[in-house]
């Protein structure tokens, strides 16, 4: 009996001391903030840099269409001019 | 005996539970090195996005330039050209409203039957008069206009085409044989009064104007004489002349 009393001690001890040392080895909640933290502002750059790359995108076409814009207004006045010379 | 058994499987289930205890902390917690390890592939990831946003932002900047100064000579360009027709803004958007007067009718015309479109045939000619008088405003040089001035001249040609086409006439146009003054009253005056011809007898000129060969005076016709009856409708510019010339030199003769 005593025997029996003496080993159930041991292995509660045993158990307990492995859990302790088992649950000591993780970053504190502190660390786990910062890197929560961290990621948050990873993922809102993130969206940031998306956004920026649409209007870029969409600038860039609207340059395009401006500049077809602008030949076709030199082209009408180089016409214009030509019509007006055969007006006089 | 039992005492023994019990307290053996108590310590079998305290041994399997802090071994599950032990697995679902490895599981659910990261250790350290593995936060160190996070931290610092997020904070590089950190900092490649603001680079990278710091020079998608001055791209944009410099977009935006590019796109403001691009406007800025699509509208000096534009400037200069309506500078060179030497016209106001005024004077652009009358002269828009009188090619759009001018379009709508043509559309009108367009839409006539063969017989409306003969009996209208005069507004086809001061169609053509007011788009030439048009023509000569330097505003028609412009390519908003121009295009549109093309496009109305060939409308009003395919109206002359239409009117052209002597297979038209032949099928609009009726004869009428005079008849003599004692037995049917026929003149100029009473032939267009009639129901069949033209129901009014103001429209007279016309069938004068339509049969100058063979009536050289309009109170002067033939029994026997074959008059062409034109197509009924408005009296045309030139007939209201023929008219007024007649009443002019009958009041000169009294």
């Amino acid at each position: 009996m005593k025997k029996i009393l003496k080993t159930s001690i041991a292995t509660v001890l045993l158990v307990g001391a492995l859990t302790v040392v088992g649950c000591s080895s993780g970053p504190s909640d502190e660390e786990l903030a910062q890197l929560a933290s961290l990621k948050a502002e990873v993922a809102s750059l993130q969206k940031a840099v998306d956004a920026k790359k649409a209007e870029k995108s969409d600038l860039e076409n609207q340059i395009v269409a401006k500049q077809a814009e602008l030949a076709q207004a030199q082209k009408d006045q180089d016409l214009t001019r030509e019509r007006l010379k055969s007006q006089q | 005996m039992n005492l023994k058994k019990l307290v053996v499987s108590a310590l079998v289930v305290v041994l399997m539970g802090a071994a599950a205890v032990q697995t679902v902390s490895a599981q659910e917690k990261m250790t350290k090195e593995e936060w160190q390890n996070q931290i610092t592939q997020y904070t590089a990831q950190r900092d490649s996005l603001k680079n990278v946003l710091a020079q998608l932002t001055k791209d944009v900047d410099s977009l935006k330039a590019a796109l403001a100064a691009l406007t800025d000579q699509v509208t000096k360009v534009q400037n200069e050209t309506m500078a060179m027709t030497g016209a106001s803004a005024d004077r652009h958007k009358a002269f828009d409203a009188a090619l759009k007067h001018l379009e709508d009718w043509a559309g009108q015309l367009s839409l006539l039957s063969n017989q409306d479109l003969y009996a209208r045939r005069s507004e086809v000619d001061s169609l053509q008069a007011q788009l030439d008088s048009l023509k000569q405003s330097k505003l028609a040089a412009l390519q908003e206009f121009y295009d549109r001035i093309q496009a109305l001249q060939q409308k009003i040609d395919q109206l002359k085409a239409t009117l052209a086409r002597p297979d038209l006439l032949a099928g609009l146009e009726k004869t009428y044989t005079v008849g003599t003054w004692a037995r049917d009253r026929d003149c100029l005056w009473n032939i267009s009064k009639k129901k069949d011809i033209y129901d009014n007898p103001f429209m007279w000129p016309k069938i004068w104007q339509g049969n100058r060969d063979q009536i050289k005076d309009p109170d002067v016709i033939h029994p026997g004489q074959k008059l062409k009856i034109p197509v009924a409708g408005p009296l045309t510019d030139n007939e209201k002349k023929a008219e007024r010339r007649y009443w002019r030199n009958k009041h000169a003769a009294h």
